[in-house]
């Protein structure tokens, strides 16, 4: 029978607590957001390249989208993972959402060719609009779809 | 969020960053820079990451859950696995674009102290820095798994169970005594 090894470790980051001249934390959370607000003109970009690949799938046969499914994937995470960032939280939002539905697939086997096309166009839509308050209703209303066809976020 | 007020002085830590969207790769810098940390590496896969653990010692390592060719479970698991490395017990932060709860599990039983949802707010990060930095779990190395311990609660036994125990103890003991059918549910009960 194994044992299991169980012994404390050195944890090197404690002692950033231990400072009494450091800066404090939200001096630090501060500097940061100033740098991200920096970025969001080139996250935007970013995402506008993202939302365009997708955009060319949402007219796609089935199949195009079946076989597509790690090509759809990556751009819909790589939105996912930044456009918050940005202040476009609805465009973040149906991004995840895709890639919910595309991990259905991989987890559980579950495929809805007409719900991924629907949040491919969606997608678009959101990125056009200037507003959050109607973005954030379509986010709503995509989630409820995932949910009725067994996605849970 | 952490508690504004404190002092969190990360001058003297390094961290490293793999994560295989540049854009991504790009915001969690700025917020790390933002931090004021020490030194700080980057790079944009697995591949590149195992050659940096291999000859540098870090603080923190934050890993970006999917990457294709290899993802940041497999990347943690490779760090964990090593004694040898000088990063074997580091604290992992895995990233991911949404966290369900078996993308959690997965990320805990590979070993990662932490699991995060991308984008993260420097708010939020900083706050699990600051968790990481009081985390005073101890590490365990088994068979399957190797980490920080993966107890979150221990739980006493009541006060009257020691006693039902010892009673239990006794019964079996004694090979001569046929159990009655209360016996054995009181077992169970």
């Amino acid at each position: 029978m194994s044992e299991a090894r169980v012994y404390a470790v050195r944890n090197r980051i404690s002692e950033a607590l231990l400072s009494k001249d450091g800066p404090t934390v939200d001096s630090l959370v501060s500097d940061a957001d100033a740098r991200v607000a920096l970025l969001a003109d080139r996250i935007g970009a970013f995402v506008a390249g993202k939302v365009a690949v997708l955009a060319a799938y949402a007219e796609q046969p089935e199949e195009a989208l079946f076989g597509g499914c790690q090509a759809i994937g990556e751009p819909a995470m790589n939105i996912a993972e930044v456009a918050e960032a940005a202040g476009m939280d609805a465009v973040g939002a149906v991004a995840r959402g895709i890639c919910v539905m595309l991990d259905g697939l991989i987890s559980r086997g579950i495929w809805h060719t007409d719900a991924l096309r629907l949040h491919l166009r969606a997608l678009t839509l959101v990125h056009g609009q200037t507003g959050q308050a109607a973005g954030l209703t379509m986010v709503e209303e995509l989630r409820s779809l995932r949910f009725s066809l067994g996605f849970t976020d | 969020m952490a508690a504004f007020g404190i002092r969190l002085d990360l001058r003297k830590t390094t961290a490293l960053v793999v994560d295989d969207n540049p854009q991504s790769l790009e915001l969690l810098s700025q917020i790390l820079s933002g931090f004021r940390l020490g030194k700080l590496r980057s790079c944009q896969s697995a591949d590149e990451a195992r050659s940096l653990v291999a000859r540098e010692r870090f603080d923190l390592i934050l890993i970006d859950f999917a990457m294709p060719e290899e993802d940041g479970l497999q990347l943690a698991r490779h760090i964990r696995s090593e004694p040898s490395l000088p990063n074997h017990t580091a604290p992992i932060l895995i990233l991911h674009g949404y966290t369900p709860e078996h993308m959690v599990i997965q990320a805990r039983d590979a070993g990662a102290n932490m699991i995060v949802r991308k984008p993260v707010a420097p708010g939020v990060l900083l706050s699990r820095i600051e968790w990481i930095a009081r985390d005073t779990r101890q590490f365990v190395e088994s068979d399957g798994y190797c980490g920080p311990d993966r107890r979150i609660r221990t739980v006493p036994l009541s006060p009257e169970n020691p006693e039902r125990r010892r009673d239990a103890l006794a019964l079996v003991d004694d090979p001569e005594r046929a159990m009655s059918q209360d016996d054995i549910s009181a077992l169970f009960g």
